[in-house]
């Protein structure tokens, strides 16, 4: 055996390791993606529970103001209705929009009601609310980051031809709702000086 | 005689880059792996990060006013700083070698991490969400830029260390089972080097790690070394404290019932004006880090880019020049016995 037929086969050995050793550190690595989006969502369900079980608690207080506009609760108990039915990331993420902007029709609705705003139980309740939207926005965002990851990954070669034989497809974002989106409109009256 | 020595040597230097090739393989993949992880886990926010799982953040180095440190060898301030010690070591030593051939006089060497040690078990992170984490750095890979500090003596000369290495490391001794800070003759002396890093207050550092919940955090109730210098300093000055901490009553202060005095005079103090600002650092601590296998934990001072970077250029290198490297010296080897 020649010293070039050494060198040759050293390289084929090395080669056929490296590729093994590529391989299943992509298949790895995607299977952790895929596990990471669960994992995400897991995440904001467990922020998306918390919130649900406040509405009813907000609802009786509101409730309990007997001027307080009943339409924009039942708005809210609507939307929560929605999303204890719905499935999969997109139904809910939606039917958790509803709750959010039904929760936000009545924390500015609260506005005219100064009993009710400067109620301790509803104080309380909003600052709670308020808080698991905060946390809400940054998982939102932490799981969109994981999808985008995920979905760029799996278009990307090499991982393209592993993601191909795993059959892995798109995965859907957590998406924003076109009311959120919307700029807010601030209406400004400016007395005038004559 | 050059000539002899280095084709004595040639065999045993293509044996090893032999064995480094295949390791720079391996490592290359480790640190290939390490670019992937980073990269598929988003940064979160320390207030909302989810506990119980990996997390990636970034913030800036937060510490108590009392609580910075001074590096021992540079003298720098700075939040966290880690000491490693390293001996020198010979490749081999005159005589016959492990193959029977003639005496090489072949005597390069390289540095062998001994011991090391840190400033405190961690430091805290913060990145403006509200909460700051906790970083236990024991484990952790650390990849830093930036220059260190480095100090080398020999084991005869410890006594002329810098006064301040020599603090830390008479304050860690318990803590260095693998290194003595004894003189010893000239004779059985070794080469030491000290290699001294820090992490100053207000730097961006970046974090990956399992994040338990901050209601793990350990309490830090190690004394700080200028809280003891200064309890040191205010029994020496003090008549009445000299009198408490004389012991055998012979009117002189000794150096042990000194330091005695100081450990207990220090702790009172550190009770009293650290406590309150320990508390809140503490009290909004909502992420710990620290190593919990097998999940990875890496802690850096560069942007997530620039890590991603560096592991990028040194896996492709590792993993491209560890198999070139084999297969010339495998190649080399066969040549010459076959």
């Amino acid at each position: 055996m020649s010293a070039g037929i050494l060198i040759f086969l050293g390289i084929f050995l090395f080669g056929v390791l490296a590729v093994v050793g590529y391989f299943i550190m992509i298949y790895n690595g995607l299977i952790a993606l895929k596990e990471n989006i669960k994992k995400s969502w897991s995440n904001i369900d467990v922020i998306l529970k918390q919130r649900h079980d406040e509405l009813p608690k907000l609802i009786s207080v509101c409730e309990s103001y007997a001027e307080f506009e009943k339409g924009i609760l039942d708005r809210l108990m609507k939307a929560r209705e929605k999303y204890f039915k719905a499935q999969g990331v997109a139904k809910k993420s939606e039917a958790s929009n509803e709750v959010t902007a039904a929760l936000q029709g009545i924390f500015a609705l609260a506005e005219s009601y100064p009993d009710l705003k400067t109620n301790k139980n509803f104080m309380q309740l909003q600052e709670r609310i308020s808080h698991l939207e905060e946390t809400l926005a940054d998982r939102r965002e932490f799981y969109n980051d994981s999808v985008n990851n995920y979905n760029i990954r799996i278009k990307q070669i090499p991982d393209v031809l592993v993601a191909g034989m795993l059959n892995y497809q798109d995965e859907v974002m957590f998406k924003v709702s076109q009311k959120e989106r919307q700029d807010v409109k601030i209406d400004i009256k400016i007395p005038k000086f004559t | 005689m050059s000539r002899v020595h280095i084709e004595g040597s040639e065999p045993i230097i293509a044996l090893v880059g032999l064995g480094v090739g295949v390791y720079f393989f391996f490592a290359g993949f480790k640190e290939l792996k390490s670019k992937r992880i980073i990269q598929n886990i988003p940064t979160s926010k320390i207030n909302t990060g989810a506990v119980g799982t990996n997390v990636e953040v970034t913030g800036r180095i937060v510490c108590e006013k009392d609580k910075i440190v001074h590096a021992p060898i540079s003298g720098r301030p700075c939040a966290f700083y880690s000491i490693e010690i390293q001996r020198w070591e010979k490749n081999r030593k005159h005589g016959r070698n492990s193959l029977g051939s003639h005496d090489t006089g072949f005597d390069r060497g390289h540095w062998v991490t001994v011991e090391s040690f840190y400033s405190d078990k961690g430091f805290f992170i913060d990145d403006n969400s509200g909460a700051n984490a906790m970083v236990l750095v024991d484990g952790a890979v650390v990849k830093r830029k930036g220059d260190t500090r480095d100090y080398e003596m020999r084991s005869n000369n410890f006594d002329q260390m810098p006064a301040g290495l020599r603090q830390s490391l008479d304050t860690n001794q318990k803590k260095l089972r693998r290194f003595k800070l004894k003189n010893t003759s000239w004779l059985f002396s070794n080469r030491f080097r000290f290699r001294e890093w820090c992490f100053s207050v207000g730097e961006r550092i970046f974090v990956l790690g399992h994040a338990d919940s901050g209601l793990k955090a350990p309490k830090r109730n190690t004394m700080k070394f200028k809280t003891f210098m200064r309890a040191k300093k205010a029994i020496q000055e003090n008549e009445k404290l000299k009198e408490r901490f004389d012991t055998n009553k012979d009117g002189k202060l000794d150096e042990a019932e000194l330091e005695r005095g100081a450990k207990i005079v220090a702790q009172q103090l550190e009770a009293k004006y650290s406590k309150e600002k320990l508390e809140d650092l503490s009290a909004k601590t909502k992420l710990v880090f620290k190593q919990k296998k097998p999940n990875p934990f890496y802690i850096s001072n560069m942007s997530e880019k620039e890590l991603i970077q560096d592991l990028a250029t040194w896996s492709t290198l590792k993993i491209w020049g560890g198999p070139i490297l084999s297969t010339g010296c495998a190649a080399y080897l066969f040549t010459l016995y076959f």
